[in-house]
């Protein structure tokens, strides 16, 4: 037999086990081999072509891989921390009397301060310049470790700022050795990239340790009660602007604005229609508010609501976003700070959305891990009104007539009017408070080029201010309100670092450029600890609000869209337009947004090639600089997993109900049509219907019925038909409500005081660890997603491009 | 030995049934509880659970001149109650009679049972102005006003203060409205008009109209029991725990 015919019959074998019939062209065999699932005994799976089941089992495989790493790194840690342990015994007692000692009056002599400083100065030099061979480098970071693995257990603040300060000296120390030690590089080329690199860290050090400051010490400010006698609170006016938002999203919003617990003759609501809709003015008047349009569109929202200022009179002015429900006590909780602080202008309370975000959606993530908002709204806030620097966020805030006058009005200048506006307060010395305590919530926008869009508004809009009003510059300003305006506005500059970040190790991986001058030993010994330094700080501090590692995958997302924005922003602040971002939509099938992540795709490929030359160096040629190569191998990685997160959010998860249902346990009441009254508990509530938790004996779908909720002791019926019965849990749609039922259900739900209360202890606490964990399995699943839609665009292309002839071939 | 009197001056407003219902949540959270029917209608013990009216109540033990408290049942619930027990025209005429003369009878008669220490006593009555109801507001530490949501009630509003002011003058009181189908716009508006007259003097837990306080007392079973799902078995332990929170009605617990 000879070599010819042993091929052909291989070939007829490994046909007929993948029906292919004889004498094929080699595109049927193609799409033999890659398109048509190969026909299975007993059940057959559509759809699994052997790209996507290795994909899937390489999941599977890095799942288990994530898992029992975790569980084999954890013993390491121990006797680290049995390490500190030994350096530190007792620590609350340290605590207590470090505490004390920092207070104790015989400090306070501003010489001995200063003398302190003076020395802790001198050693922090030491520490940071002293140069060590790679053992004692080594030394050094166990020591630093063992202390931070000890002293992160300890409870309150000044354990949180000892590890800020052993992440703020590790740091420095690997950016002292980056800049004296590595820079000696060789060709003009290297040099050029190198210094970018080190550009690129240099700002992320900078966000770093901005970002140390601004949340130094959450205030966490408590809302100030309100005086018994009702006369003596003020008047306020409530602006809800809406453009082009359907009215369905708007309802609820003036409705619960209607509720809220204040005397009503000291309330107005203004509804500010920039779209001059006739719908619009007919529910206003219906509903009992003001309606207000005006000539132009000038200035978008800023402009609108300008235009109602000199309009109205209330002493406060209240905004609402026309998506943001306000509950019931939102005034009661914010006032009180007025009244107490007469210079006081603006109070902010946080941004709250009861729908996911694209992220939340396309990762599932929702509820489960911080969202992007979560650090902002949750920490950063808080941190900002210790150095009273509280931004103003355009919505869900309540501002003094006075002091916005005395500015003119909102900021007109830029598209983020809102922080522009709380900018220009500061400045003129007046204060703010953010009351951390959820008071509002709305939709989240609804797909990824939506979020994207808005998040390009906000980093044009900072790198705007930065431009024309820096914080730097300027009057009236505190150091610290001006290093918060400053990282707020510097931090929308990530996206080309994170892009030098994401193809830095291809440099050396496609052209043996070095633009690190150093043994990757070394350079591995001086960044591990500023990387796991400043991941245990913010683990600490920012625990609950953000996940390690998910800034890097939220950044990386949004980088590519907003490097030029901001860019172009920095060069020519006035030129861009503003954008509304939809609201109330539906991702009505999945799909995958090919377009938004064309950019990362490419980096993918880029990076799946470096990522082959790097392990063909590693085994087979030019073995000469293994180090160096493992090291590079190790980082493109790590930017493959990033980039498949960013994959992963592309992909668009069908979004099932159109009215977004809000899981609440409340009491709730079902008079059925035999006299019966049943009590029962809500399992989710939305605008359209309740799911009850209740034994349905006897009740069926179609039943008519009447649901009670309450509203504190007042009850409120609304008549409903049942659609679901079954296990326990029954679903209504509630059956044409009047004006006055519908205010009465948002009042009943949304508007509720204490409803969105418990939504951040439901996550899940940070972990270091697991955040890697996430990310790992994240980061694959982007790939088996890809791998999944690659698949169905193949195999729609072929039968396209084949027609019927391909098919019948493929069938018989 | 708190006592605790359910007076009305509507016919069928739902008295009785309260009292066996609250009886049996008081149980529930714990309390010794005594139901005393200070009715002749002896409707109490088909309420607790007896196939029959009985004929052995405490009235009829008092005409045969035997300690009258003999008569006491307890039910399966551990509800203790004292039927009126089934009296001749003639016997009730004199017992009415000795009542008018002795307006404090009830008041003595239950100060001088000893077992009684801690128990919290739950007198049903008939509507006013019959004389067991007169006994049952001298005795009480704590009348609840029993009312519906309609325009009857606010008319006899009126009224029934009179009586209060006549016969329970310096002792609490609250009103507790039954029967509330609050789908019906016109009692919720009833309801609303009737909280704000009251202001502080109405039990801001109204008892819903359920359809299985009825089904129960037809099926011989507690509501707990027979509807454990019930809004009604849910409201009156609502009622339970405010009454229990009246400083009048605080006991030595168990
Ligand atoms: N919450 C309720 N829901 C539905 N039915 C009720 C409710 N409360 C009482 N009822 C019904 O109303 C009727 C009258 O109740 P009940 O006999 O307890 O009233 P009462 O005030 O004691 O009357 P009477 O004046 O005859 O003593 C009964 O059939 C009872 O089942
Ligand atoms: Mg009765």
């Amino acid at each position: 037999m000879n070599g010819a015919s042993l091929w052909a019959r291989g070939l007829a074998w490994v046909g007929r086990h993948l029906g292919v019939p004889a004498g094929a062209t080699a595109g049927v065999w193609l799409y033999h081999l890659f398109v048509l699932p190969r026909p299975v005994q007993g059940q057959a799976r559509v759809g699994s072509m052997p790209l996507a089941r290795g994909l899937t089992l390489l999941r599977r495989l890095a799942v288990a891989l994530a898992r029992g790493l975790g569980r084999r790194l954890t013993p390491l840690w121990h006797p680290l921390e049995r390490l500190g342990q030994a350096l530190v015994p007792d620590p609350v007692r340290l605590v207590a009397r470090l505490e004390g000692l920092a207070m104790a009056p015989w400090l306070q002599q501003p010489l001995l301060r200063a003398a302190i400083f003076a020395a802790a100065a001198l050693v922090l030099w030491l520490a940071v310049t002293t140069p060590f061979s790679w053992f004692e480098q080594l030394l050094f970071f166990l020591f630093t470790l063992s202390l931070a693995l000890y002293v992160r257990r300890m409870p309150g603040n000044l354990p949180a700022l000892f590890l800020i300060g052993l992440s703020i000296l590790v740091s420095l120390r690997y950016g002292w050795w980056r800049a004296t030690q590595t820079l000696g590089l060789e060709s003009n080329l290297e040099k050029f990239l190198g210094w970018g690199l080190l550009m690129a860290e240099i700002y992320t050090w900078g966000i770093l340790l901005l970002g140390y400051i601004q949340t130094a010490w959450p205030l966490k400010r408590k809302p100030v009660p309100l005086p018994a006698d009702v006369n003596l609170w003020p008047t306020v006016d409530i602006y809800i602007p809406t453009y082009n938002e359907p009215l369905s999203v708007v309802r609820p919003t003036v409705l619960a604005a209607k509720g809220l617990d204040w005397p009503v003759e000291k309330l107005r609501i203004y509804l500010l229609d920039d779209g001059r809709r006739e719908e619009f003015r007919k529910f206003a008047s219906e509903a009992g508010v003001e309606y207000m349009i005006r000539p132009d569109n000038a200035h978008a929202k800023a402009g609108n609501l300008n235009h109602a200022l000199p309009l109205t009179r209330g002493e406060f002015i209240a905004i609402f976003d026309c998506d943001h429900i306000p509950n019931r006590s939102f005034l009661q909780l914010t006032i009180g700070w007025f009244l107490q602080d007469s210079r006081c202008a603006m109070v902010q309370t946080p941004h709250h959305f009861f729908s996911a975000d694209p992220f939340e959606r396309n990762l599932g993530t929702f509820r489960r891990i911080p969202n992007e908002g979560a650090l902002f709204y949750g920490l950063v806030q808080d941190g900002n009104d210790f150095w009273n620097a509280t931004f103003f966020c355009g919505s869900c805030a309540i501002l003094r007539r006075g002091p916005l006058e005395e500015v003119g009005g909102i900021a007109v200048e830029t598209v983020t009017e809102d922080a522009h506006t709380a900018l220009k307060l500061h400045r003129r010395g007046y204060t703010t408070a953010y009351i951390n305590i959820t008071q509002a919530a709305g939709l989240a926008t609804e797909s990824l080029s939506g979020h994207v869009g808005q998040r390009i508004r906000w980093a044009r809009g900072m790198a705007q201010i930065f431009r024309i009003d820096n914080p730097f510059l300027g009057r009236g300003l505190t150091l610290f309100q001006r290093l918060c305006y400053s990282n707020a506005m510097l931090h929308f500059f990530y996206g080309i670092p994170r892009l030098v970040f994401l193809t830095a190790p291809l440099a050396f991986l496609f052209f043996e450029l070095h633009i690190i001058n150093a043994m990757a030993s070394m350079i591995a010994l001086y960044v591990l600890p500023h990387i796991v330094h400043s991941n245990i700080a913010n683990a600490r501090i920012q625990g609950p609000f953000r996940h390690t590692f998910w800034a890097e995958v939220y950044e990386s997302v949004l980088a590519w869209y907003i490097t030029l924005p901001t860019t172009i922003a920095f060069i020519n602040p006035r030129l861009g337009k503003f954008n509304v971002t939809a609201k109330g939509g539906l991702v009505e099938e999945s799909y995958f947004d090919w377009v938004i992540s064309r950019p990362y795709l490419i980096l993918v490929g880029l990076n799946l090639i470096g990522f082959g030359i790097g392990l063909g160096r590693l085994f087979f040629w030019n073995t000469h600089e293994q180090g160096t190569v493992l090291l590079n191998l190790l980082w493109t990685f790590y930017n493959l997993l990033m980039l498949g997160a960013a994959v992963s959010v592309a992909t668009e998860q069908r979004q099932v109900r159109v009215s977004h249902r809000v899981p609440a346990r409340l009491p709730a009441m079902l008079r059925l049509q035999d006299g019966r009254a049943l009590h029962c508990c809500t399992e989710d509530f939305s605008l359209h219907g309740l799911g009850l938790l209740l034994d349905c004996d006897g009740i069926r779908p179609g039943d008519v019925l009447k649901v009670s909720l309450w509203r504190g002791t007042m009850e409120q019926v609304f008549p409903a038909r049942v659609v679901v019965a079954r296990d326990g849990r029954i679903g209504v749609c509630f059956e044409a409500l009047t004006l006055e039922q519908e205010a009465a259900l948002v009042q009943c739900t949304f508007a509720r005081a204490d409803i969105w209360s418990s939504w951040r202890n439901e996550q899940d606490a940070d972990r270091p660890l697991l955040g890697m964990k996430e990310i790992f399995t994240l980061g694959l699943e982007g790939y088996w997603k890809l791998a999944k839609h690659v698949e169905e665009g193949c195999r729609e292309r072929w039968q396209r491009l084949a027609g019927p002839s391909a098919r019948d071939r493929a069938g018989a | 030995m708190p006592r605790l009197a359910l007076i009305s001056n509507l016919d069928g407003c739902g008295r009785t049934s309260l009292a066996v219902h609250l009886a049996s949540a008081f149980v529930e959270r714990g309390r010794r509880v005594l139901a005393l029917e200070c009715d002749p209608a002896n409707l109490l013990g088909l309420h607790l659970g007896l196939e029959q009216a009985p004929e052995r109540g405490w009235a009829s033990l008092l005409q045969e001149g035997r300690p009258w408290t003999g008569a006491a049942l307890q039910n399966s619930e551990g509800v203790v109650f004292l039927p009126f027990g089934s009296l001749a025209p003639a016997a009730l005429a004199g017992l009415e009679a000795t009542l008018a003369r002795e307006p404090c009878w009830l008041a003595d008669e239950l100060a001088a049972v000893p077992d009684l220490a801690d128990a919290l006593v739950l007198l049903d009555t008939p509507a006013l102005p019959s004389p067991f109801a007169r006994q049952a507001l001298g005795a009480a530490d704590f009348v609840l006003v029993v009312l519906e949501a309609d325009g009857r009630s606010l008319v006899q509003l009126p009224v029934l203060q009179a009586w209060l002011d006549a016969l329970a003058r310096g002792r609490p009181h609250a009103v507790l409205v039954n029967r509330l189908d609050s789908s019906l716009p016109l009692e919720r508006d009833f309801l609303a008009v009737l909280q704000q007259r009251l202001g502080e003097r109405f039990l801001p837990y109204p008892v819903h109209r359920d359809e299985a306080v009825r089904l129960a007392f037809a099926c011989c079973v507690s509501l707990c029991e027979g509807h454990p799902h019930s809004q009604a078995l849910r409201d009156l332990a609502g009622v339970a725990g405010w009454l229990e929170a009246q400083p009048a009605l605080a006991g030595a617990r168990p």
